[in-house]
C-alpha cells in the first residue's frame, strides 16, 4: 500500500483517522504493517502490501 | 467486475483463473466492444477513479483506473498486478472517506451485489461534488440479459448468484442514491453467439444493446 493512501482512508467502523504504522517498505510501498484506529483501539493489518479494512466482526 | 454477495469470496476465488482467462480467450472481442464504449465516456471524468468490483483488473487497466476494491482475493492478486491498487473488500462497506473519488466505475458489478442501493449511497458517499458514478450494465431487457438470465436459470455457478436489472430499475436506484443520469453509451448489439466484430458505440440507449454504460452526476445538497 502507498503510504499516501492513508490520506484516503477511515475507519470502517467510525470513520475516525487511521494512523499508519510500517513495519516493512520498499522503495513503493509498505509491504507489512497495520492502520490503527485510537478511537475504536483496532488494528487493521497490511500484509502484503494489502490492507485489509474489514471491520473486526467481519473478518474470518 | 465481481460484486460482493456474502459469499462471492469463495465463488469468484473458485474461478478465478478461468473467469481472467475468459478475457483473452472467447471473451476477448467482447470485452474489446464493452472497453470500447466505457472510453468513450472518459474524458474529463474528475480523478481520482476507483473501481467497485474491480475483479482481476482487466477494466481498470484497460481504462486507466487507480484503485480498485473486491471481495475476491485472487482475482485481487492478478489485478495487483495488473498495478492496480487495491483494497480486499465488499461495495457495501466503507472505509474511503467521503468527498475523495473524482468518478467511481462499476462494470458489471451492480449485477452481483447483495444491495445496488447501498452501493450506490456509498459510491455517493466518497464522491467528490463534482463527482461522476459510471456503470456498465447487462440490462435484464436486453439480449444479453435474456441469455445470462437463461444460464442463471439453469443454476449456472456465477450467473446464479446474479440479478439483471431493468434500464427503469437502475434509474431509480440512481435517484435514490442522489444521482442524475447525464449520458447513456450503448454497444454489443451483435447478439450472443453471433459476435464477429467490433463496434462502434452509440450514444443513445436501446434495448437491442448487450452492454449499456451509464455516467450519473452526484445530485449536490444530499
Amino acid at each position: 500500500m502507498k503510504k499516501e493512501l492513508v490520506a484516503i482512508l477511515v475507519c470502517p467502523v467510525c470513520k475516525g483517522e487511521l494512523q499508519l504504522s510500517v513495519t516493512e517498505e520498499n522503495k513503493d510501498e509498505v509491504v507489512v504493517g497495520s492502520l490503527y484506529c485510537a478511537k475504536c483501539d483496532v488494528r487493521y493489518p497490511i500484509a502484503e502490501a494489502i490492507p485489509n479494512l474489514l471491520p473486526p466482526e467481519q473478518r474470518p | 467486475m465481481t460484486g460482493s454477495m456474502a459469499d462471492s469470496n469463495s465463488l469468484f476465488d473458485d474461478v478465478a483463473s478461468e473467469y481472467d482467462a475468459w478475457f483473452e480467450g472467447e471473451g476477448k472481442l467482447i470485452f474489446d466492444i464493452e472497453a470500447s464504449a466505457l472510453r468513450r465516456v472518459l474524458p474529463r471524468l474528475l480523478r481520482p477513479w476507483l473501481e467497485v468490483g474491480v475483479g482481476s483488473g482487466r477494466f481498470a487497466q484497460a481504462l486507466g483506473i487507480e484503485i480498485g476494491i473486491d471481495p475476491s482475493t485472487r482475482l485481487l492478486e492478478m489485478a495487483r498486478g495488473r498495478g492496480i491498487t487495491v483494497f480486499p473488500v465488499r461495495g457495501e462497506e466503507s472505509f474511503f472517506d467521503e468527498d475523495t473519488f473524482g468518478t467511481v466505475f462499476l462494470i458489471v458489478t451492480l449485477c452481483f451485489v447483495d444491495s445496488p442501493l447501498r452501493v450506490l449511497k456509498e459510491a455517493h458517499r466518497i464522491l467528490k461534488t463534482e463527482g461522476k458514478v459510471v456503470l456498465g450494465l447487462v440490462l435484464r431487457e436486453s439480449p444479453w440479459g435474456q441469455f445470462y438470465r437463461a444460464k442463471k436459470e439453469a443454476g449456472h455457478r456465477l450467473y446464479r448468484h446474479a440479478t439483471f436489472y431493468r434500464y427503469l430499475e437502475v434509474d431509480k436506484y440512481l435517484k435514490h442514491a442522489g444521482f442524475a443520469v447525464e449520458k447513456i453509451v450503448t454497444t454489443l448489439f451483435q447478439k450472443p453467439g453471433e459476435v464477429t466484430e467490433i463496434e462502434t458505440p452509440q450514444e443513445c440507449s436501446s434495448p437491442e444493446a448487450g452492454f449499456t454504460v451509464i455516467v450519473a452526476s452526484k445530485i449536490t445538497g444530499r
